[in-house]
């Protein structure tokens, strides 16, 4: 019954209008047929939101409900950009504030049901990913829906699409993988040397507290200089802007999580263990991979995943100095007030971001060592 | 086998030891006691070279440890803490192997080796082998740390407080275990504890130490019999001659005594009583089986028609208990005397309470 | 000024140069000359770097006082028992918010809301919110059951226990929260010179789009020191609680 109290503000939002520069209203576009059956979707819908919230298998057949409306209404919106665009070539039919208040609403919904039927967290994202994402895949081939305005605006520009994409994910792969391949050391040798770890966690704190785009502007100065006096690092791409100094800021800000989680991993191992392991005749170097690492392993995942996630933002913003990446269609979008645009790019960084953290939360589950309870969030 | 010479341990001004000299014979379970703050922990980490001394020298089978690799000399001497530091992401079994593993022991011998240690430590096997440090007791955890200890079959065996974060029930069930393990093994041990029975307990001999200092060294009862000054008496207690007779054998103490079997005739008995007042009923295996009180009326018949047959339990003890305990039972059961068995629980003698007040 | 002692020094340090900064950013006319272009312009001159300062300052301090109120309030809703049902959820969306990235919520704000202040201050309350939730909802969750127990069995009321064992327990992690929330907000105020929102992301994106690096160095100061200066600012205050506590 909370579950209802919950649900009813979000249905009380849901006014479902789309709006072609006119705002549509759901009852005004669509047919008489497919609106009595979306309301009755919503009757059954709130039927069981209230009356059987007891029951967590009748909570998933809540949940198809509503899939089946989400899967409606966009039929509804393709058939009517279809419409629109067989009549006027230039008419374009997008989405709005109703049909996005009603994602948001579905991912709560989504959520909220799926967090009581399944214990596991890092499932759940993806599954309410796999069913939110999958109406619009499913009716992507499907007649009138390519005719919406975002996907018109995603077939348009597929091929660009596709290369930020790959530019995206290269940037932040390499950005953190260079963040690693420093950070976790740093970590131990801050770990080793105690004193000057302070002076390691200000310097990267204050990296990390500097606005991303400051950071990115600071680098391209020296980093022209750089270039400019060397032959052979501008032979190899070495500029004020695009990837260097890209790369450079995004390792920075990577190294953070990275570091602080490596060191407070190490740290938290109970000392005795590290005094045993030293009694037992074990070098520093086999304390190190044997014990510290292993034992530390959930902790350093982590600092990887949080590093990572973050990354894949800050890299959006890499765009601004010319580094690609969606960033470049957001504020190329954003540059000509093109909506379509800037959400063809913004939804996939976010997804990203998303699909990111709960593939590392999986990773996390099986590196942690076995016989140790470790809950990430 | 150990020999620690002239040993100086000084952290900037503050001295932990002071010109400490000590010989452990092989086979040899030396206790190291004292308040704490009193170097013997700092001693015992000398050893193995997790302390490095600022003087002195230690010698371990007549070599100088300080020309041997420590990593080296660490593999060959097991080594048990306080805070047991069990790997957490290791099994039990695996914990035990690390050892073995480090000096590339041929797998099949790691395992028969895992096995026979712990069922030696007391742990099934088949039931603990899987579990990890997080699943198990302090007493179990403990138990493990020993068998890693003793993975590698090191001669010497350094203990420091290994027993000091448990209960006293677990506590005395480990030292029961540590007692049989030793009289197996025959290991060198150093054992540090701050508890003066568990020292009593456990030591061939005990080294009693104050401010960096070795105050007395010498046999538990030695030192329980002889303190040297007052701070050994205050150390070992007010109570030093309950704690000797802990270490003192019933059989110390035993003495002859008359005893019928149940199937005597009655009026013999009688007359063996004579000038006593009971005596002792044994049955036919001469276990003993009760007792018979000198005034009767005109007895006829056999002994077993007179004899006061109790549980017999609380009347016995044997040769190998404690004078402690047998004093202890007594106290219990309200009685002057107690029956002596020996090891096939026949009658052997008795035990009686002003025996002990005299001659201790 | 009893809360501030001893590290005070590099606080008002840091806060003497922000303000000598964004009075007079000729300060670094050297490395302006050495860093421009033949024939630009040295000194951002739309607005002066105070005035984008003092609306930087606005824009955050608006954005994420809202973001704590309602953050506090969400966070404490759902840990009581009325609102428990919701936890998960809750707790859900704090954790999934944090990884969305900030430039796509503002991009998706300006889809919706438009250009301008308002759209970024929508953007700024909602991405602030998620770390405060979480903070709260960690903080809250972190106070013993012990101790709660204890003050239970003293005979203390519900709403006492709250206002006087779980609050001032759970306060260090609540602004740690605050704290993550108000330095993320200043970094993504800046990004929202983009869509019009002014600030001090405004001579950086002017900046950045004329290749001028003297304007990139103006905003970049400022708004770096601003963040380093908050951000030490709200730690401070952490670590007194901290102190006070124990």
């Amino acid at each position: 019954m909370i579950v209802g109290l919950f649900m009813a503000p979000l249905l009380s939002l849901k006014p479902n209008r789309l709006m072609p520069g006119d705002p549509g209203y759901l009852i005004d576009i669509a047919p008489l047929n497919d609106i009595l059956l979306v309301l009755s979707l919503l009757v059954l819908f709130l039927i069981f939101a209230n009356l059987l919230s007891w029951n967590k298998h009748l909570k998933l057949f809540m949940c198809l409900i509503l899939s089946a409306i989400f899967y409606k209404i966009i039929t509804i919106s393709g058939d009517v950009a279809l419409v629109r665009s067989e009549a006027d070539f230039l008419a374009r039919t997008a989405f709005t504030t109703g049909f996005w208040l009603f994602v948001a609403g579905y991912i709560v919904v989504m959520m909220q049901a799926f967090a009581t039927v399944i214990e596991k967290k890092y499932d759940i994202k993806l599954l309410i990913i796999l069913l939110t994402i999958a109406p619009v895949g499913l009716l992507f081939f499907n007649g009138g829906v390519g005719e919406i305005s975002i996907f018109k605006e995603l077939m348009s520009k597929q091929d660009r699409f596709l290369l930020e994409f790959k530019n995206h994910l290269l940037i932040s792969g390499s950005a953190s993988f260079s963040a690693i391949l420093i950070g976790i050391p740093l970590g131990i040798y801050s770990f080793r040397h105690q004193r000057l770890s302070e002076r390691i966690f200000g310097l990267l704190n204050i990296v990390q507290t500097i606005p991303s785009i400051a950071l990115f502007g600071f680098l391209i100065a020296p980093f022209a200089w750089l270039a400019s006096k060397s032959d052979f690092l501008d032979s190899v791409g070495f500029s004020g802007i695009g990837f260097a100094p890209a790369i450079t800021a995004l390792i920075l800000y990577g190294l953070l999580p990275i570091v602080r989680n490596t060191y407070a991993g190490i740290s938290s191992i109970d000392p005795s263990v590290v005094e045993s392991a030293k009694g037992m005749g074990m070098t520093s170097g086999q304390i190190l991979i044997k014990i510290q690492l292993p034992v530390s392993m959930p902790l350093l995942m982590n600092g990887i995943r949080v590093s990572f996630v973050q990354c894949i933002g800050n890299t959006a913003v890499a765009a601004l100095v010319g580094a690609g990446g969606f960033g470049l269609f957001i504020f190329q979008g954003l540059g000509q007030s093109a909506v379509d645009m800037v959400l063809l790019c913004a939804i996939p960084t976010i997804l990203l971001a998303v699909f990111a953290d709960t593939i590392m939360q999986f990773i996390i589950k099986l590196t942690s060592p076995k016989g140790m309870d470790y809950d990430t969030d | 086998m150990i020999q620690i010479k002239n040993l100086t341990k000084n952290y900037n001004d503050y001295a932990a030891v002071k010109d400490i000299s000590l010989d452990i014979k092989k086979g040899e379970l030396c206790v190291m006691i004292g308040p704490s703050g009193c170097g013997k922990s700092t001693t015992l980490k000398v050893l193995n070279r997790l302390e490095t001394p600022t003087e002195g020298s230690v010698f371990i089978n007549g070599e100088d440890i300080s020309n041997i690799d420590p990593v080296i000399l660490r593999r060959g001497i097991g080594y048990v803490i306080q805070n047991v530091g069990l790997f957490p992401h290791m099994t039990a079994s695996e914990n035990i192997a690390t050892v073995p593993q480090l000096l590339k022991w041929d797998k099949n011998k790691i395992g028969e080796r895992v096995e026979y240690l712990l069922n030696l430590v007391g742990l099934e096997p088949f039931e603990y082998s899987k579990k990890y440090p997080a699943e198990l007791s302090g007493g179990e955890a403990q138990r493990v740390g020993v068998a890693r200890a003793l993975a590698a079959d090191p001669e010497v065996l350094l203990m420091d407080e290994p027993f000091g974060a448990l209960d006293p029930i677990t506590r005395s069930e480990l030292q029961r275990s540590l007692v049989k393990i030793q009289s197996e093994l025959k290991k060198t041990i150093l054992f540090v504890t701050h508890d003066i029975d568990e020292a009593i307990l456990l030591a061939d001999m005990v080294v009693l130490m104050k401010d960096g200092e070795i105050v007395q060294s010498g046999s538990p009862t030695q030192m329980l019999e002889f303190p040297v000054n007052k701070f050994v008496r205050d150390f070992v207690g007010t109570d030093r001659a309950l704690k000797r007779l802990s270490l003192t054998k019933v059989e110390t103490f035993c003495k002859p005594a008359p005893y019928v079997s149940l199937n005597t005739d009655i009026s013999n008995a009688v007359e063996m009583i004579d000038n006593g007042i009971y005596i002792w009923v044994v049955d036919e295996n001469e276990k003993p089986c009760g007792w018979l009180d000198a005034y009767m009326d005109e007895p006829t018949g056999f002994v077993k028609d007179y004899c006061t047959i109790d549980s017999f339990e609380n009347f016995t003890v044997s040769k190998k208990q404690s004078v402690k305990e047998a004093l202890n039972k007594m106290i219990k059961s309200g009685v002057n005397q107690l029956v002596v068995v020996d090891g096939d629980e026949r009658l052997l003698g008795e035990i009686s309470i002003d025996d002990i007040i005299q001659k201790s | 000024m009893i809360l501030f002692k001893r590290a005070d020094k590099k606080l008002f340090l840091m806060l003497f140069a922000l303000m000598l900064f964004a009075i007079l950013p000729e300060l670094l006319m050297p490395l302006y000359k050495a860093t421009a272009k033949i024939g630009q312009d040295l000194v951002y001159s739309r607005a002066p770097i105070l005035s984008l300062l003092v609306e930087h300052i606005w824009l955050t301090l608006f954005s994420s006082g809202l973001s704590a109120i309602f953050g506090i309030m969400l966070g404490v809703l759902v840990t009581t028992k009325a609102g428990e049902d919701f936890k998960q959820v809750v707790t859900m969306f704090g954790s999934i918010g944090q990884t969305l990235p900030p430039v796509a919520v503002l991009a998706i704000a300006a889809g919706f809301v438009g250009y301008g202040t308002k759209p970024t201050l929508i953007a700024l309350f909602l991405y602030g919110l998620f770390p405060i939730i979480a903070g709260t909802i960690a903080g809250l969750n972190a106070v013993g059951r012990d101790i709660i127990l204890a003050a239970e069995g003293m005979g203390m009321t519900e709403s006492q226990i709250f206002l006087k064992v779980k609050l001032p327990l759970a306060a260090e992690v609540i602004i740690a929260g605050v704290r993550t929330s108000v330095v993320i907000n200043i970094g993504t105020a800046t990004i929202g010179a983009a869509i019009g929102a002014g600030g001090l992301g405004a001579p950086i994106m002017a900046g950045l789009i004329n290749d001028n690096f003297p304007f990139i160095i103006q905003g970049g100061v400022a708004v770096g020191l601003l963040a380093v200066f908050t951000d030490r600012l709200i730690s401070l205050f952490e670590m007194r609680i901290r102190a006070y506590r124990t």
